[in-house]
C-alpha cells in the first residue's frame, strides 16, 4: 500500500512541470545538507517541504498520515535519544532518565530524517517514474564503466514489480494462514514457509519478465528521452540553490 | 499469401523432454487461427518459436521468405505476443510508458511513439487511464494493456497465449471484442487456447496439438469433431449437436 500510496500521481503544477533532473539533483543535494542541518536549517527545510508537497496539490496531513510506521520509527529514534544523552534531567525518575539535550538531539536526528523522507515523497509524487529512470541515466552517463540505460531500466522495473511482489506476499500469507500457520511457534519455520515461495515466485516472474522485454525487442539502443529546459527549469535552480545556501549559512 | 512458413520444426528442452516434432505448418496472412491442446503438447512452445525467443533443434521458420534467426528484430516487430501472465509483461511505471516500452526499443522518434501509443490506447479503450499504475487495472485491463503494449509496435501478426485465463465473462467479452475487431481490420491473429467455447465462433482455421505433432488441422467446424480424442474438451453446443455461437452475441 505504501508503494501505491506515494507513486506519481499525474497533475499539471509547476513542480509536476519541472525538469526530473533538478528535481533529482536538488533531492541528493538537500539529502546531504540536511544530515548535519542545525535545528533552524530543520525548521525552514520541513515547512518548505509541506509548502511544496501543497504546491504539488499532494495534501502534507495525507503524507504524514500515510507515513504512519515510519513516523513510529522516529519517535523510537527521538526516544531513544532522549533516554541515552547526558545531560540535565527533565524529571527526577530513575525509571525515565530523560534529559534536556537527549529531546533536542532526538528531535534533530528524528527531524533530519523526516525532512529527507518528505522531500523524496515530494519528488516521487511529481516526477513520472519514467522521467526519474531517464534523469538517472543521464546523471549515470559520463561515469565510465557503469551501464547508464541498465540501471535506469533496473530502478523502473524495481519500482514496478515492488506492489507486485507485495500483492504476492499478501496472497501467500493469506494462503499459510488459512492452513494455521499460526498455530506454528517458530518464527524461522513461519518465515521460511512464506519466504522460500515468494522467492520461487519472484524467480518466475522474473523469468517470463525477460522474455516479455525480449519480445518487445528490449536492446541497449532504444529512443531516449527528449530534455527541454526552459526558464522556469532554470529559475527553479536558482532558487534551489538560494535554498541549499540558506541550508548552510543559517546559525 | 502466407506470412508464416514452418517446415521441419523440431524442438528439445534442456532437460531432454521433447517439445515440438516435425512441424510443417503455412499460416495466410489476415487469417484467423486458433492452436490448441492439453497441457505440455507444445502450443507455447510453438508459439515461442515465431519470434526467435525459443531457437529451434531443427527446421526453419520463415516470415514473409525471411527466416527469423537472419533478422531477429524485424521478426519481434512483425510478430506481437501477447503472454498468458500479463502481470509478468508489463513492465512501465505507467500505463502510458508500457505501451511505449516496445516503440522506445525500436528506436522511433519521439512523435511517432507519441502517435503510435495514443492509437493503441483508444484502441484497446485505455486511452483515459494512461497515466494510471498498471499495478490499479483489473485482469481485463491487464490484459487489454498487455495487447496496446503489442499494438503500439504495429505488428502484422498477433499471437495470443491462452488471453482468457483467469478473466470474468465481461473480460473474456472485451479481449474477444479486441481481437475480433483486430483481425477484422487485416492483422494475422493466432489464438492459443485448451477452451475452444470461447473463441471458435470466430476461426477460420483449428489446428490441434498433441504431444509436440500437429495432430489436427483444418476447417474448425470439421476438427472440432476430433477434439477430444487429443484431450481438448468438445463445446457444449457442438456435443448437442449444434454450433458454437460467438460469445459477443
Amino acid at each position: 500500500m505504501v508503494a501505491i500510496a506515494f507513486g506519481f500521481r499525474h497533475n499539471d503544477t509547476l513542480l509536476h512541470q519541472l525538469d526530473a533532473r533538478i528535481k533529482l539533483a536538488g533531492l541528493v543535494a538537500v539529502s546531504i545538507l540536511t544530515i548535519n542541518a542545525n535545528m533552524s536549517a530543520l525548521v525552514l527545510a520541513f515547512f518548505t517541504a509541506l509548502f511544496l508537497l501543497a504546491l504539488g496539490k499532494c495534501s502534507p496531513l495525507r503524507c504524514l498520515f500515510g507515513m504512519k510506521w515510519y513516523l513510529v520509527l522516529l519517535a523510537c529514534v527521538l526516544l531513544t535519544r532522549t533516554l541515552t544523552t547526558p545531560g540535565d534531567l527533565l524529571i527526577e525518575s530513575s525509571w525515565f532518565p530523560a534529559t534536556r539535550q537527549g529531546v533536542f538531539i532526538g528531535l534533530l536526528f528524528a527531524g533530519r530524517l523526516l525532512v529527507i523522507a518528505l522531500f523524496a515523497l515530494l519528488v516521487t509524487f511529481t516526477t513520472r517514474p519514467s522521467h526519474i529512470r531517464s534523469a538517472v541515466a543521464w546523471f549515470l552517463r559520463p561515469i565510465p564503466g557503469i551501464p547508464h540505460r541498465q540501471v535506469a531500466t533496473m530502478i523502473g522495473l524495481l519500482v514496478r514489480f515492488i506492489p507486485v511482489i507485495l500483492t504476492q506476499s499478501a496472497e501467500l500469507d493469506l494462503a499459510l494462514r488459512a492452513r494455521s500457520i499460526d498455530n506454528r511457534r517458530n518464527p524461522l519455520r513461519r518465515l521460511t514457509f512464506l519466504g522460500m515461495p515468494l522467492l520461487r515466485r519472484t524467480f518466475v516472474t522474473a523469468d517470463r519478465l525477460a522474455s516479455a522485454m525480449e519480445a518487445r525487442c528490449y536492446g541497449l539502443h532504444g529512443t531516449t528521452h527528449q530534455w527541454q529546459v526552459t526558464a522556469r527549469d532554470w529559475s527553479a535552480l536558482g532558487f534551489l540553490s538560494l535554498f541549499c545556501f540558506l541550508l548552510v549559512a543559517l546559525p | 499469401m502466407n506470412i508464416i512458413e514452418i517446415s521441419g520444426l523440431s524442438h528439445s528442452y534442456a532437460d531432454g523432454h521433447i517439445g515440438l516434432q516435425q512441424i510443417n505448418l503455412t499460416i495466410a496472412r489476415g487469417s484467423f487461427v486458433v492452436l490448441a491442446g492439453a497441457n505440455g503438447a507444445g502450443k507455447s512452445t510453438l508459439l515461442k518459436h515465431l519470434n526467435g525467443l525459443l531457437k529451434p533443434l531443427a527446421g526453419t521458420v520463415r516470415l514473409n521468405g525471411v527466416p527469423v534467426e537472419d533478422d531477429l528484430l524485424r521478426a519481434r516487430r512483425m510478430v506481437g505476443m501477447v503472454f498468458q501472465d500479463a502481470d509478468s509483461q508489463i513492465v512501465g511505471e505507467t500505463v502510458y510508458d508500457d505501451a511505449a516500452f516496445g516503440p522506445e526499443n525500436l528506436n522511433w522518434p519521439r512523435e511517432k511513439i507519441t502517435e503510435s501509443v495514443a492509437a493503441a490506447l483508444d484502441l484497446v479503450g485505455l486511452e483515459a487511464m494512461a497515466e494510471r499504475s498498471p499495478h490499479l487495472l483489473s485482469g481485463g485491463e491487464k490484459r487489454r494493456l498487455a495487447i496496446a503494449g503489442v499494438l503500439a509496435m504495429q505488428p502484422e501478426v498477433i499471437v495470443l497465449d491462452e488471453p482468457f485465463a483467469n478473466l470474468d465473462y465481461d473480460g473474456v467479452r472485451q479481449i474477444l471484442a479486441q481481437i475480433v475487431a483486430l483481425h477484422k481490420a487485416g492483422t494475422t491473429i493466432i489464438v492459443c487456447v485448451h477452451d475452444l467455447e470461447k473463441v471458435l465462433a470466430h476461426a477460420d482455421r483449428l489446428i490441434i496439438l498433441q504431444e509436440g505433432r500437429i495432430a489436427a488441422d483444418g476447417p474448425p467446424h470439421q476438427v472440432v469433431l476430433e477434439a477430444e480424442a487429443y484431450g481438448v474438451r468438445l463445446p457444449a453446443a457442438v456435443r448437442l449437436g449444434g454450433v458454437v455461437e460467438s460469445w459477443l452475441r
